[in-house]
């Protein structure tokens, strides 16, 4: 043993403490050969002695009956209630885990149930789907299933499946599957989002009269063609027969007949190019 | 012989939560001393040992159900309560700890608290000498720091084992007898020279060790 060594179990050798036995008796070798750890222990075991001695001393102080006393009328003041013994300290943890538990649970079933609500057929949806031969079905909408197969149409984008006698909730208590569920619903939102998005454009547009435009045929004004620096279109209905000043060919047979036409009305009012609208 | 003398710490505790007195009192008589001793040393103060004591019995009745014997024996729960009353007081009001007004205090002389094993009953001359090296002694662990004072008084003058001090101050073994080590090189400086700084404690005894 070297004196880095013995600086490490000098304390316990001088406190007279329970220790490693050989590496006391290394210690007290080294002592024999090293004067300056010999000296060192001398003034641990010195140090040690006073510690023990100011222990003793404050071992032999009194404390007060005073405190006692005091604590005793706490104690008859305070009509001990029989509480829950110290191993409930550990119980009491797994209370606090079962409340975490019970109120995680009860947040999945929230989250369930707005899904239940979701999947669950609206009264529109019961009432147009729900027939008398499919009975218990119901018209769910899902961006997931591929379209009606009778109808050859996206536009109901349904699909029919069995609704459960029972709230669907009641079956999907995992929470992979609620996180499942919860993640197609989400998908299926957006999906429906982007469905009316899109049939709403194609009812605006089937909705709309269906029309065809010719080409802008030249209005001559006093036989020549004034640059045109501005103007607006109007559109106007005005006999076919109007047509034959412009030179502009139509059937003859409907000559009484109106048509529809836009007139581009220079910043002077002057019409200057038409076309024809059918 | 009383039932009670052979029950354990925590057995009279349940006892104590049920209502039973006697089994209060008896759990106070056991456990007094180390909290009492704890709170004299570390705050050099007998008035604080005694308001100390008496918290830590009264936090012990009001919540009783909060000691976990899983985490320790119920003394060193209570040392604990201690630790955290006097830290609490020692950051609120620091003249308690003043060694000046300490000195001055007028506790309980030494001479009447000492072992009587310590003391040479045939010289009045070496009996005063050694007093005197042990009030300073007194005077040097509470001139350490707190978190060396406090190692000091619970593995040397409680003679609490170096796990049970590392649970007791949150730290671990290593750390406990680290500070240890530090704390008697402070200790031995202060007793040889007077004052010393900290730094000053650990090249003296790194250097001695040396040779």
């Amino acid at each position: 043993m070297n004196c880095q060594d013995f600086e490490i179990t000098i304390i316990e050798i001088a406190r007279d403490r329970l220790m490693d036995a050989v590496a006391r008796e290394r210690g007290l070798e080294h002592v024999q050969k090293c004067a300056s750890c010999a000296m060192l222990l001398v003034e641990e075991r010195a140090l040690s002695r006073d510690l023990r001695a100011l222990s003793a001393g404050a071992a032999a102080e009194e404390i007060p009956a005073r405190l006692e006393t005091t604590l005793l009328t706490a104690f008859r003041q305070r009509a001990v209630v029989p509480t829950a013994a110290p191993a409930a300290a550990g119980t009491r943890r797994w209370l606090l885990v079962a409340a975490a538990l019970a109120l995680l649970t009860f947040g999945l079933s929230l989250a369930g149930l707005s899904l239940a609500r979701w999947i669950a057929p609206s009264p529109e949806r019961e009432s147009s789907g729900a027939s008398p031969a499919n009975g218990g079905t119901a018209l769910i909408p899902t961006g997931l299933s591929a379209s009606s197969g009778k109808s050859g149409q996206e536009q109901p984008r349904a699909v029919a499946v069995r609704r459960p006698a029972r709230p669907i909730l009641k079956q999907q208590k995992s929470a992979p599957q609620v996180a499942r569920l919860w993640r197609r619903f989400s998908e299926e939102r957006r999906q429906k989002r982007l469905a009316l998005a899109s049939a709403k454009r194609r009812s605006a547009s089937d909705d709309a009269p269906r029309e065809f435009v010719t080409q802008f045929f030249p209005v001559m004004q006093g036989g020549e063609l004034i640059p045109l620096e501005g103007g607006q279109i109007v559109r106007v209905k005005m006999p076919r027969s109007n047509l034959i000043p412009l030179g502009i060919p139509f059937n003859q047979e409907r000559a009484n007949e109106t048509i529809q036409a836009d007139v581009l009305v220079s910043n002077d009012g002057l019409a200057r190019a038409i076309r024809l609208i059918y | 012989m009383n039932a009670f003398e052979t029950c354990s710490n925590e057995t009279l505790l349940r006892l104590m939560m049920a209502g039973d007195e006697e089994a209060f009192t008896r759990l106070y008589r056991r456990l007094r001393g180390v909290v009492y001793r704890f709170a004299r040393q570390m705050s050099g103060s007998s008035s604080v040992a005694e308001d100390v004591t008496q918290e830590v019995f009264l936090i012990l009745l009001r919540k009783a159900e909060l000691y976990d014997p899983g985490r320790g024996s119920l003394s060193t729960y209570l040392v604990q309560i201690a630790r955290n009353e006097i830290l609490r007081r020692l950051s609120r009001d620091r003249a308690y700890v003043s060694l000046a007004a300490d000195a001055r205090e007028g506790d309980v002389p030494p001479d009447e608290n000492l072992d009587e094993n310590l003391i040479v009953r045939s010289s009045p001359l070496g009996n005063l000498v050694r007093n005197e090296e042990i009030e300073s002694v007194r005077q040097a662990v509470l001139a350490l720091p707190l978190h060396y004072r406090e190692v000091v008084v619970l593995c040397e003058l409680e003679e609490i084992s170096y796990a049970e001090a590392a649970t007791l101050l949150g730290c671990a073994v290593g750390t406990v007898r680290s500070r240890l080590h530090r704390a008697r090189a402070l200790l031995k400086q202060r007793l040889r020279n007077g004052e010393a700084t900290e730094q000053d404690g650990l090249q003296v005894n790194r250097a001695s060790c040396l040779g």
